[in-house]
């Protein structure tokens, strides 16, 4: 088990670090690395209470016309759907058709299939791979 | 202890956990319909997860979506309030699975409390006086007459499928059983599709008294006394208060050995209500058990000086109860006022729309839970309570004072609500006498 010492060492550093995903590409290997955003949703919690009277939240959907994005019509964590290289199956630049499957939300151990609500050309993508999404929240900017 | 607490519900009641997880320093998380973007229980959280459409089945009743809220937030117990998933013992189950504290009594104990026939066999065999009559459907007249010679008359026959008073007959004497009888069973079978009714002794002016038990992991029981629930509209109560002037202090402590032995007996945990009807003659009999925090629980709060939603953290937290029932002490009166927002110059219906200006009644001993403020828009897909004005006071006489004058302050310009009819109902004297019973609120109505 030798030779798993220096993937022991990636992991290790990876896990400790705030990259949420990690690719290595070379000589025929692909490793590629996720982790869940160490975002504040994982801060030790009952230590701060900042948002007390906070007026008008920030909504994660609200810069957007509704008419411009796709929203995720689940919670849970939100993971673009890949090709077997790994790379997305739904580019920036590209068309997405109403009904076209694009991602995945995760939760309670289950996966569920993400379709557009609407076609469009994607302009970008609004969240990071493996963020935590709520519902409406948007997650395809389309032009 | 808990590190975050998800709040599976919205309003007051929201808004009342969250108070209490601020105050034990632990995290919480509110979930939103989009209804509901600005409510308050959004704002006072420290995080909040929009769970879907405005439709409860779509989002306050959504179970993946909450489970889910409890998963990206971290929270590790979910405290489901009353109404919505307070009650339903697949999503106690699903909590369980999903390693997150369940912040109630167990799915097993849901399951056996609501099953109502169940329960009442179960209080029966535990020394618990239950309404004399048939113990499920009635076979035929026959057996109609024999058990209805047994309660003694008047009885009432009911529906087993039903509700509502489809299917419902009082019967005065044996001559008229097998009228009533054919007439009921036709009821029910139109109504429910089910035409078996059941029999048990009718009630007369009965009072609608209920006691609030606490039970932890261990199995410990602190009864906290009774409220006076009689002041119903169609079962919806509208005017809880506590002690009842209905309750000898020999009742009441009938009433609280009857409720602990029952609450042992299904190894009860956490908060729980156990209702019973009082009838002319001063018998109490069982009704049903309640497996969650009660609307009117503040109340219980003000005289007995016990955080009740304080109390269910710590219990689901595994801590154990601080006192036992004899060191329980009934302070003063303490009486709620249900603001609906509703119409009742047009049957109490609901009155959902935007709230101009809101004047909140304060000063010694007077508590308003709400989620409403000026400017907030009531939405038409919940609930219509918009606040809970609870008043305290050393006497009955006192605390009735109080409620007129912080009833004449509270003002909610913009919508209809049911502020008036209180300030009317309580200068009522059979309500001021106390001397009044589950019939009265329609009655008052019709005069």
């Amino acid at each position: 088990m030798e030779e798993f010492g220096p993937l022991k060492d990636l992991l290790k550093a990876f896990t400790q670090s705030s990259f949420t995903r990690y690719v290595v590409n070379g000589d025929g290997v692909r490793i590629q690395l996720r982790q869940r955003p160490n975002s504040e949703r994982r801060a030790s919690p009952g230590t701060d209470h900042p948002k007390i009277h906070q007026e008008s939240r920030p909504s994660r959907t609200q810069n957007h016309e509704a008419g411009k994005v796709i929203a995720s019509p689940r919670v849970g964590h939100f993971f673009p759907l890949r090709n077997q290289m790994g790379e997305l199956a739904l580019k920036e630049g590209d068309m997405v058709e109403q009904g076209q499957p694009f991602g995945l939300v995760e939760s309670m151990n289950l996966k569920y299939e993400i379709r557009a609500d609407k076609s469009g050309l994607v302009e970008k993508y609004l969240i990071e791979d493996g963020e935590a999404v709520e519902f409406g929240q948007a997650l395809i900017l389309l032009k | 202890m808990f590190n975050k607490i998800l709040i599976a519900n919205r309003g007051e009641i929201a808004v009342r956990v969250i108070r209490a997880c601020r105050e034990l320093g632990i995290g919480c998380v509110a979930v939103y319909s989009t209804a509901d973007r600005d409510a308050l229980h959004v704002r006072l959280a420290d995080e909040s997860v929009c769970v879907g459409d405005p439709a409860p089945s779509d989002s306050y009743l959504y179970i993946p979506n909450i489970i889910a809220a409890a998963e990206i937030t971290g929270a590790d117990a979910i405290h489901p309030g009353y109404g919505f998933l307070s009650e339903n013992s697949n999503f106690a189950e699903i909590c369980k699975e999903c390693n997150i504290t369940f912040i109630g009594p167990t799915p097993e104990a849901i399951d056996n409390m609501g099953n109502k026939s169940q329960a009442r066999k179960t209080a029966a065999s535990h020394g618990f006086p239950v309404l004399e009559g048939s113990s499920g459907a009635l076979k035929d007249l026959a057996d109609a007459h024999r058990i209805a010679e047994r309660a003694g008359y008047p009885v009432i026959l009911k529906a087993v499928a039903g509700g509502g008073g489809k299917g419902m007959r009082i019967v005065k004497s044996a001559a008229d059983l097998e009228r009533q009888f054919n007439t009921a069973q036709m009821e029910a079978k139109s109504a429910f599709g089910d035409g078996s009714v059941y029999l048990e002794r009718y009630v007369g002016k009965p009072r609608h008294i209920e006691v609030q038990i606490l039970a932890d992991k261990e199995g410990n029981v602190l009864c906290l006394g009774e409220r006076e629930c009689s002041l119903q509209r169609r079962h919806q109560k509208l005017i809880e208060e506590s002690p009842s002037v209905a309750v000898s202090e020999k009742d009441r402590k009938n009433l609280s050995e009857w409720a602990t032995k029952l609450v042992e007996a299904v190894s009860y945990q956490n908060a729980g209500t156990v209702e019973c009807l009082r009838d002319e003659k001063g018998r109490f009999t069982f009704m049903e058990m309640n497996t969650r925090l009660q609307v009117e629980h503040p109340v219980t709060e003000m005289i007995t000086g016990i955080d009740l939603v304080k109390e269910q953290i710590r219990i689901a937290a595994g801590q154990r109860l601080r006192m036992k029932s004899k060191d329980v002490i009934l302070r003063g009166h303490a009486i709620e006022f249900r603001i609906n927002a509703e119409d009742p110059s047009n049957n109490f219906a609901p009155c959902p729309g935007l709230i101009t200006r809101l004047t909140l009644p304060l000063g010694p001993w007077v508590r308003v839970d709400t989620w409403v403020e000026s400017g907030t828009e009531i939405p038409p897909f919940y609930d219509s309570l918009i606040a809970k004005l609870i008043v305290w006071a050393p006497s009955r006489v006192e605390a009735l004072a109080r409620a007129r004058r912080a009833l004449d302050e509270f003002k909610i310009e913009g919508i209809k609500t049911t502020i008036d009819f209180h300030r009317e109902v309580i200068r009522d004297h059979r309500f001021v006498s106390g001397d009044y019973d589950t019939s009265f609120i329609e009655q008052y109505l019709k005069s």
